[in-house]
């Protein structure tokens, strides 16, 4: 019997060839991507996984979503969960596991600055029901943080530079299209106005396409302000 | 001559004398030309004497002129009039004629002047003691006034009692038939598991609950319809009825949905109404009606904390 319920338990059943092959799974609930409060998931049988997020992380089955993350090779879109409301368990089902690059990403800052990143995360085309466009958010360590399992191909990532607070509503700097995968990306404070201009003309900032001057020079002051010198992005594997 | 009526068990005396001793010899006379199957209470022949003896006496002349005769015979006379006792006996037995008409039967001794009788009916002292004691004889003999059903014939009347057992077997359960029950909830309390309400239904027919809902009012919590958690009917009488829910949803609030924590801290500020459908008779099934009882929400905090997620997404859309 499926209802909107809250609950503390989860059962997630993984399907695709390679489903069994699985032995970390993490569970990451209302787009809270960051890694201490990522849920290890407990093998419940052949693709089958449990977890009880016990009474202090009870969610509703209505407003909450998820996705995974599988060892270090693949990342899901996001699901809500169906409630069952006789077992009082929140059920979800993904397909595992999307044949396209999986990056981790290192940022690094100079001077050490506050950064957030928010992932605008697409919907598989190959997941068959229940799959949703959400948005997922992390914050780093000051000066320096890792942004896990990142598949450009099914999602958006924005760096948030001098956020302490990710804004999803905000523009950032958007990774996808500026990351290396040989070496390292050095952006100085100029640099990262520039592309940040240029993501706006192309329409990539959450913004209609604009070459507004006005916009390079609040970049140019915040970046200023914020005694940015330069920015490193990584691929770490 | 007319039959002497029964007398009735809660009286001991067809007739008590009220008199002075000075006109004792009077009296006397009138007891002793009294026919012997009238029993009436005289305190000075020895059966009286033997009766009040070593009680007290104020509260035994109580008792015989106000609970023990059908009648007082009382005669008045100077000496009657100045006598403490007999005052006593004259003040009750004007106190018993107020609500009993006919109860003190006037003899007027002497000349005295005695208010209370004014507009009564005496008899003069001049009457031969003898003929007193008829008059006495006839008051006590004579039938009392009858009501009109008395003349009615046997038959008439034994339909008649027919008819009024049958309404007092019959009345009300049929003025049920068109009666419904009438509930109301007189209290909500929580537990983790489920919400209480205590109903009442003052009857006479069984009450159906057909929808329940808490509403949550100020508190951002969405309204949410409850489940019963036993049966729907309830009976004549008071009753706990459990009520469940397995999801609260909290509601936007400054462009956000709040956690538990955060509704939590709103408890004390606000109240929660439960709402409920009763239908009140199976006979009018399209018609029901709205029973409501607001609480404090703290009367209910543990309901709605076990089921208001304790997490909520930061990015909801709003």
């Amino acid at each position: 019997m499926q209802a909107q319920i809250t609950t503390s338990r989860v059962s997630v059943l993984v399907t695709g060839k390679r489903c069994g092959e699985l032995k970390k799974v993490f569970l990451v609930v209302n787009g809270e991507d960051v890694e201490d409060r990522w849920i290890r998931l407990e093998s419940a049988g052949t693709c089958r996984w449990t977890a009880d997020l016990g009474e202090e992380g009870s969610i509703s089955t209505k407003q909450s979503y998820f996705s995974l993350r599988f060892d270090d090779f693949a990342r899901t879109d996001c699901h809500r969960a169906a409630g069952n409301a006789e077992k009082l368990v929140a059920e979800l089902e993904f397909a595992c596991c999307a044949d396209t690059p999986l990056r981790n990403l290192r940022v690094k800052t100079e001077l050490p600055i506050p950064v957030t990143y928010v992932r605008d995360v697409r919907p598989s085309p190959t997941t068959r029901v229940g799959a949703i466009r959400c948005t997922e958010y992390g914050v780093l360590g000051a000066g320096s943080g890792a942004i896990a399992h990142t598949q450009f191909a099914s999602e958006d990532v924005f760096l948030q530079l001098g956020n302490a607070v990710p804004q999803p509503k905000l523009p950032g700097l958007l990774l996808d299209d500026i990351v290396v995968d040989d070496g390292k990306l050095v952006l100085t404070r100029d640099g990262l106005v520039y592309r940040l201009a240029v993501q706006r003309a192309q329409g990539k900032s959450r913004t209609p396409p604009t070459l507004s001057s006005n916009a390079i020079s609040v970049d140019s002051k915040k970046l200023s302000a914020l005694k940015l010198e330069r920015a490193e992005i990584e691929v770490l594997k | 001559m007319t039959t002497l009526p029964r007398l009735p068990k809660r009286f001991r005396y067809h007739v008590a004398f009220s008199y002075s001793s000075a006109d004792a010899g009077y009296v006397e006379r009138v007891s002793a030309a009294l026919p012997e199957e009238i029993k009436h209470f005289d305190y000075r022949t020895d059966e009286s004497k033997a009766e009040t003896w070593g009680r007290d006496l104020e509260k035994q002349l109580v008792h015989v002129y106000k609970n023990a005769a059908l009648f007082c015979v009382v005669f008045f006379s100077k000496d009657y009039v100045a006598n403490k006792w007999t005052q006593l006996e004259r003040k009750v037995a004007s106190r018993v004629a107020k609500r009993k008409p006919g109860y003190v039967l006037p003899v007027l001794l002497d000349d005295t002047e005695v208010p209370e009788i004014a507009n009564l009916v005496w008899i003069d002292g001049n009457v031969p003691p003898e003929e007193l004691a008829e008059l006495i004889d006839g008051a006590i003999r004579r039938p009392p006034p009858r009501p009109w059903w008395f003349y009615l014939s046997l038959e008439v009347k034994v339909v008649a009692a027919a008819v009024l057992l049958a309404l007092i077997l019959f009345a009300r359960p049929a003025v049920n038939l068109f009666r419904h029950s009438e509930t109301s909830i007189t209290d909500v309390t929580a537990t983790e598991q489920a919400i209480t309400a205590r109903i009442k239904n003052r009857g006479p027919k069984n009450a159906t609950l057909v929808g329940q809902r808490l509403k949550f009012g100020a508190l951002p919590i969405e309204d949410v319809e409850l489940h019963l958690a036993e049966s729907a009917t309830i009976a004549p009488g008071q009753h706990d009825v459990k009520m469940t829910a397995v999801h609260l949803e909290p509601k936007c609030r400054d462009g956000r949905l709040l956690n538990r924590a955060e509704i939590e801290a709103l408890f004390d500020q606000y109240t929660i109404t439960l709402e409920v459908d009763v239908r009140e008779s199976d006979d009018a099934p399209g018609q029901k009606t709205l029973r409501t009882k607001t609480v404090p929400a703290a009367n209910l905090k543990m309901f709605v904390r076990k089921w208001v997620p304790a997490r909520a997404p930061l990015f909801a859309p709003c």
